[in-house]
């Protein structure tokens, strides 16, 4: 119910909100990278904002649906900033800062990376050495998702992906946090139908981008806190399984800095060089390149899952994905 | 009294004693064949045929022992019953017709509404609530030094843990629908998550959520009454015609009608010989009888409910097995959309463009498909009229138009790589000629206003 909810709000707050930046000639700038040539807007971000907002409020009224406070405001901070991007583009420092801000604030939920849960041997880790991962990771993984937001739908399927995978260990976990998925779900599948529409194109902006990274970090924080059950530690690894589910934001963020910096270039400095891109250059139209890096994804979920169920250790499954990822590489992307 | 009556013809036994006080509590006792009924004046020795002697204590209750007795947590460890005061803290045994206090401590006053139970050799108490915070410590009896014991526990430890209902089974004490108060606000918060403790390493486990959809845990409710029978769970609450009872080995969970047994009656039950002791209180006269049931006949009651008690992997896979599922529907939906969307073309003052292509065009150009984005079909004359031009022929205009089209068509084939525009002669009328839109390409005009 909370998805139907979700898609209806988003769909109409999409093409309200479209039509409202459309008389205001808020079209996004067509600029050397796009790759679009369409009027778009960068409201589909706000939209989904707003449709969480709604969703939530019906959620806390009605089946005692909740977040975490600091976990909420950190969201809505996070939209913030993302908003002022949209409409200002705040440098990338600034922007940089205002993330940090964001992730100290979502630590004060109590829910953070705790421990490595085996990986390189380490386990349990002091509080300080913590917050440091947690901030940097909060940092990669929501500028990843940042990043992918390059061509129609990818990074809103991408998403959707991880949400649904998640669903069921949050689920299984928290009762008061499981409604969050489906509304966040209903909110991005609204927005894809203005995604891909060439007469109202509407694309996420950084407020979505950042909003839908920050969320994701959430829930990608609430599987590595160990204080959390997790159903699936019984056959995966809890990193394994997050790695997992956000491989291809992970894969093209560290690929494109690699290039980046092999070139002598800024890391975070914006070009042409993600994976995506590749696809588009070499013919595939938008809803291709999304749908194939989307089902390539799935199924290196599903070689992961596969490879720990049948026992091997951690080292082992993450050759096995290794090996996956580069026999994808050549054959798709090369 | 229709209660009563029905209670009567339900027992399997005829055992029925009357108590002339409130104040009582029941003991299990040391042999299956009788029980114990302390009063504040002396205590029954009740058989379960339905003899009874009354007695009086053989030594005086301990001056520690200054609360009424129905508010001691009696528990059988190794054949030797004990009285633990609220609280915690003082410890006594009931034992050859005398309460005597075995402790060395002094009432603890922090684990009021914790769980009291023996394993192996050690008893232990577990939860409570004391001191403006809800408790979730283990606490010990060191029967050598006479003193309690922290235990402490690892994993994933519940934050509180005040009137929970609990199930020992082997080496496992499972507990759920508890009560964690917030240190600031004191407000209280039902935690709606099982978990269970190892009791040989102390490490605690959260098994899943409980089924949202099981009706108990939802309500607020009196007080509670659990106690185990065949591996199950069986509880009550007092405000609740209705008991549970719980398979947790198999994750089921059943919900039974019940007006008669334990519905508005006291929380003091005992089982004994797989009958279920208790009292129950004539609301007319006042009058306390301790009567029996047999446990065995407790499913006859009417089943309404009947679930899985706690989402665990079976609710897992069904979740990730959806999720796949609509995944694929979403893509199923998306693609047909996408298809249906695909092939609209947006014209603009300069130039068509689709998802990540353009094509800069004439003026001439953008006027000739301006006209298709209106009617897929343009007769030869409305296309005409874009090219007469005053002063000039119209064999000029003609040659002008063929060569715009000609034009137009090999730069958006070369682009998109589809046939846009295709000449034909008019369905009404064959002497005319019309153009027409590849019926699969949609044209939307977006000119800046």
């Amino acid at each position: 119910m909370f998805a139907l909810i979700g898609l209806s709000a988003s769909y109409y707050l999409n093409g309200y909100l479209f039509n409202a930046f459309k008389s205001s000639k808020m079209y996004d700038p067509i600029v050397s990278r796009s790759s679009h040539f369409e009027k778009a807007t960068r409201s589909g971000g706000m939209a989904l904002f707003f449709t969480f907002c709604i969703c939530y409020g019906l959620g806390k009224a009605i089946y005692s649906m909740s977040v975490d406070l600091y976990a909420l405001i950190s969201w809505i901070f996070i939209a913030l900033t993302g908003m002022a991007d949209d409409f200002f583009s705040i440098k990338y420092r600034e922007k940089f800062f205002l993330q940090v801000f964001a992730a100290i604030v979502l630590l004060q939920s109590g829910i953070y990376i705790d421990s490595f849960h085996g990986v390189f041997g380490i386990n349990e880790i002091p509080l300080w050495a913590s917050y440091i991962v947690s901030v940097f990771v909060f940092i990669v993984i929501v500028n990843a998702f940042n990043l992918i937001d390059g061509i129609d739908g990818l990074a809103a399927l991408l998403s959707i992906k991880f949400f649904l995978l998640t669903a069921g260990i949050v689920t299984i976990a928290s009762k008061e946090m499981y409604l969050v998925i489906p509304s966040i779900v209903g909110g991005i599948t609204g927005f894809l139908f203005f995604n891909f529409n060439p007469v109202k194109k509407v694309f996420l902006g950084d407020t979505g981008a950042l909003l839908l990274g920050s969320v994701i970090t959430f829930f990608i924080f609430y599987i590595l806190d160990s204080d959390n059950y997790i159903i699936a530690d019984d056959f995966i690894s809890r990193p394994f399984m997050v790695v997992l589910l956000i491989i291809y934001p992970l894969a093209d963020t560290l690929r494109a800095s690699l290039i980046r910096m092999y070139k002598g270039k800024s890391p975070f400095l914006a070009d042409r060089v993600h994976l995506h891109h590749r696809l588009i250059d070499k013919g595939y139209n938008h809803w291709g390149a999304s749908t194939l890096i989307l089902g390539l994804s799935i199924t290196v979920v599903m070689v992961g899952v596969f490879a720990s169920l049948l026992l091997l250790s951690l080292t082992a499954c993450s050759l096995i994905v290794l090996i996956y990822l580069t026999i994808i590489y050549y054959i798709f992307f090369n | 009294m229709k209660r009563l009556i029905i209670l009567l013809l339900l027992s399997s036994t005829s055992f029925s004693q009357i108590l002339d006080t409130n104040d009582f509590l029941i003991l299990e006792g040391e042999s299956p064949k009788y029980f114990y009924v302390l009063t504040n004046n002396g205590y029954y020795i009740s058989e379960l045929d339905g003899k009874n002697a009354f007695n009086e204590y053989s030594e005086e209750f301990p001056k520690s022992l200054n609360v009424p007795l129905n508010t001691l947590i009696p528990l059988k460890h190794n054949f030797q019953t004990y009285l633990l005061y609220p609280g915690g803290g003082l410890l006594y045994s009931f034992s050859n017709g005398s309460i005597k206090r075995i402790d060395r401590s002094f009432p603890h006053r922090n684990q009021y509404g914790a769980y009291f139970f023996s394993y192996k050799e050690n008893i232990y108490l577990i939860g409570g609530y004391g001191y403006w915070q809800t408790k979730s410590i283990i606490t010990k009896f060191n029967f050598n030094n006479g003193d309690w014991e922290i235990v402490n526990a690892v994993g994933q430890q519940p934050m509180g843990l005040d009137q929970g209902t609990y199930f020992l089974l082997e080496n496992k004490l499972y507990v759920f629908d508890f009560i964690s108060r917030e240190i600031n606000t004191q407000k209280e918060v039902r935690n709606k998550n099982l978990y269970v403790l190892d009791l040989e390493n102390f490490n605690w486990k959260k098994l899943g959520v409980i089924n949202d959809e099981i009706e108990p845990l939802n309500q607020v409710k009196g007080f509670k009454r659990f106690f185990k029978s065949d591996n199950k769970l069986i509880f009550t609450y007092s405000n609740s015609p209705k008991f549970f009872v719980l398979d947790i080995e198999n994750n089921s969970f059943q919900s039974f009608r019940d007006e008669i047994l334990f519905y508005k009656s006291d929380d003091q039950f005992i089982v004994k010989n797989n009958s279920l002791i208790g009292p129950i209180k004539n609301t007319l006269t006042g009058e306390i009888r301790i009567e029996s049931f047999d446990a065995g006949r407790i499913y006859d009651f009417p089943i309404i409910e009947e679930s899985y008690f706690y989402r665990d992997k079976e609710e897992f896979f069904e979740y990730v097995y959806f999720a796949l599922f609509f995944l694929t529907l979403l893509i199923i939906v998306l693609s047909i959309y996408h298809k249906k969307v695909s092939q609209t073309y947006i014209v603009d003052e300069n130039s068509i463009s689709i998802s990540g292509l353009s094509q800069q065009l004439s003026a001439i150009e953008i006027s000739v498909l301006s006209l298709f984005s209106k009617n897929r079909i343009v007769l030869n004359s409305k296309l005409m009229e874009l090219f007469m031009t005053e002063g000039k022929t119209k064999d000029y205009a003609v040659k002008r138009k063929n060569k715009t089209l000609i034009s137009l068509e090999t730069k958006l084939k070369k682009s998109f790589k589809v046939d846009f525009i295709k000449k034909q002669k008019s369905r009404g009328d064959s002497r005319r000629l019309a153009y027409i839109l590849n019926k699969k390409i949609r044209l939307i005009k977006e000119f800046t206003e």
